[in-house]
């Protein structure tokens, strides 16, 4: 499918952005703006297949291929029928068999494949079953009853929390005006001056305060949520961030093994007039960054390291 | 203007015969920088790889090819592989095939240990140390046949046996005797110094090995090597031999 477009009035995505394609049941899509002309009495036939359609039939159309709009639509309309939930099966498989049963039915009537005949299959169940229908319209199925119940005890937790919060509130409020009242009795009546009263209210205030707040516990948390996973659930998972505290770096030099005599220092070569015997290093050399020292001190490295070397096993041979 | 241009003050010599000296010693300069290094790397990659393999596995000369070039690369002296088998004599281009074809095998036959220590290095060190520590003797009298020294060590096994640095000063010490001058006292009181007595016994002992082998090396005759090139070729691995349809 290379662009979405309205077969009418062959308007497509890329000209009108705002293009909106709505389809009806016969799984046939056309523009909102084309709706709104060819069904302006509220009811006609489809201009790609001819099957009369109502207006209030259109909705917009959600998945790009109108052939699964179309089968949604179907799957709705005979779901409100075959309504039947797995506790009025004695066993599993007969469940199974009735949901393959429905599927080949919706299947069918979504590819024109003996409509006819399966809908007159659908008219008949439905008048065979018309009490357990009405019957399990109302009735809701074990999973849904088991979330109704979860999303009830939530609300009834946050309108206890709400009361909980409230009351604490409320306590406060009075508890303040009676140290208040208590602050001007003590300032009316007692010997004390002004100052030490004061202090000694605002002390005793503060660690009331400090114990009340030991006190107050938490409001016990909802541990469920109402899709039924459990609250704190894998908190034990998170990973604690662990840093690692490594020992400062701190250089350590190294000795060159040499299997030879000592090497003369840098300061040693330029000392002991080594240089003096070295091709003298070009004005340009040097700008690159190149000194005699350093290919000095690699010759003489080379002459000196591994004079010493020696395989025990060589003693043996003979020269 | 001629009389102070460029071309007067740089470029106008006295004669032919400063030409002469300023072009041998041009390309000697450049001899000197890089054909020694060359050919000792070429050849100790040569010695290591037949350690391990045969020459019926691996014709010589395929590989002989194979190592100067992978030398050249080595010591930072690269030729094209284009300009590289100009140089030989025959079939260019079978050539360049062998040696590109042998080129990864031979790196990976030396385990990659690409970075080769030769002795020349050492010796130019020891010059260098001679003539800073022990003024007396003209250590450039000395040069000439301690690279020859070198040169005739690089056909035999020092190489893979003997330190660089002992290579050399074999060479050293070979060159002092034959010039005549005495360079005991400078060895043991000044370039060993501190050493214990059992390291300078050792350093001596590998100096005579090194001084023996190197003169005692037993020249090639032709007919020998050609006996044995006739031989190889009935008896080599076929499946290793690119010109082979095997």
């Amino acid at each position: 499918m290379d662009e979405q477009g309205c077969p009418r009035c062959k308007t497509t995505k890329y000209r009108n952005p705002s293009l909106k394609l709505m389809v009806n049941v016969c799984g046939h899509s056309l523009c909102d703006n084309c709706v709104d002309l060819l069904f302006i009495k509220g009811s006609g036939a489809c201009p790609e297949c001819g099957t009369a359609i109502r207006r209030s039939n259109f909705r917009y159309q959600i998945f790009e291929d109108p052939q699964v709009e179309k089968e949604v639509d179907i799957r709705r309309k005979v779901l409100k029928d075959y309504n039947k939930k797995e506790e009025d099966f004695n066993t599993l498989r007969e469940y199974n068999d009735y949901l393959e049963m429905i599927e080949t039915i919706i299947y069918n009537l979504a590819n024109n494949i003996d409509v006819e005949s399966t809908k007159k299959q659908v008219e008949t169940y439905r008048k065979e079953n018309k009490d357990s229908i009405r019957k399990n319209y109302s009735k809701l199925s074990k999973d849904e009853e088991y979330i109704e119940m979860l999303i009830e005890e939530e609300q009834q937790n946050s309108t206890i929390r709400k009361q909980m919060i409230h009351e604490s509130e409320l306590n406060e409020k009075n508890k303040k005006r009676r140290e208040k009242e208590a602050l001007i009795d003590d300032l009316m009546f007692s010997d004390m001056s002004a100052n030490d009263i004061l202090n000694m209210h605002k002390s005793s205030v503060n660690t009331a305060m400090e114990v009340e707040s030991d006190i107050t516990t938490q409001p016990s948390q909802t541990t469920i949520y109402s899709t039924g996973i459990q609250r704190g659930q894998g908190t034990g998972f998170i990973p604690m961030p662990v840093t690692e505290v490594n020992p400062v770096y701190s250089y350590q030099g190294f000795d060159l093994e040499r299997i030879g005599p000592e090497y003369p220092t840098e300061e040693e070569i330029k000392l002991n007039g080594y240089l003096l015997n070295i091709r003298a290093v070009s004005e340009s050399e040097r700008g690159g960054g190149f000194s005699a020292v350093q290919c000095c001190q690699r010759a003489l490295h080379d002459a000196l390291g591994g004079l010493f070397h020696y395989s025990e096993a060589a003693s043996t041979s003979v020269i | 203007m001629f009389a102070s241009s460029s071309h007067l003050k740089f470029w106008t010599f006295s004669g032919e015969a400063e030409l002469q000296t300023l072009r041998s010693e041009t390309s000697q300069k450049y001899l000197n920088q890089h054909a020694i290094h060359l050919s000792g790397t070429a050849l100790v990659f040569f010695k290591r790889f037949y350690l391990n393999n045969s020459v019926m596995d691996y014709h010589p000369r395929d590989l002989m090819l194979t190592c100067i070039y992978l030398s050249c690369k080595v010591e930072e002296f690269y030729v094209p592989i284009g300009q590289f088998v100009k140089n030989l004599k025959g079939d260019r281009e079978k050539f360049a095939d062998i040696i590109l074809g042998f080129e990864l095998l031979l790196m990976q036959k030396v385990h990659y240990h690409l970075t080769i220590h030769n002795p020349f290095r050492a010796l130019e060190g020891l010059f260098i140390d001679l003539k800073t520590r022990n003024k007396e003797i003209d250590a450039e009298k000395l040069r000439k046949y301690g690279e020859e020294f070198l040169d005739q060590s690089l056909g035999t096994d020092a190489s893979l046996i003997f330190s660089p640095s002992q290579i050399a000063l074999s060479a050293l010490l070979a060159s002092s005797s034959k010039e005549g001058c005495n360079l005991d006292s400078y060895v043991t009181d000044k370039l060993l110094k501190g050493a214990s007595e059992a390291d300078l016994q050792k350093t001596i002992l590998q100096v005579k090995r090194i001084r023996y082998m190197v003169k005692n090396q037993e020249p090639l005759h032709k007919q020998t090597i050609q006996q044995i090139q006739k031989k190889l070729e009935k008896c080599r691995n076929q499946e290793n031999n690119p010109e082979s349809e095997v």
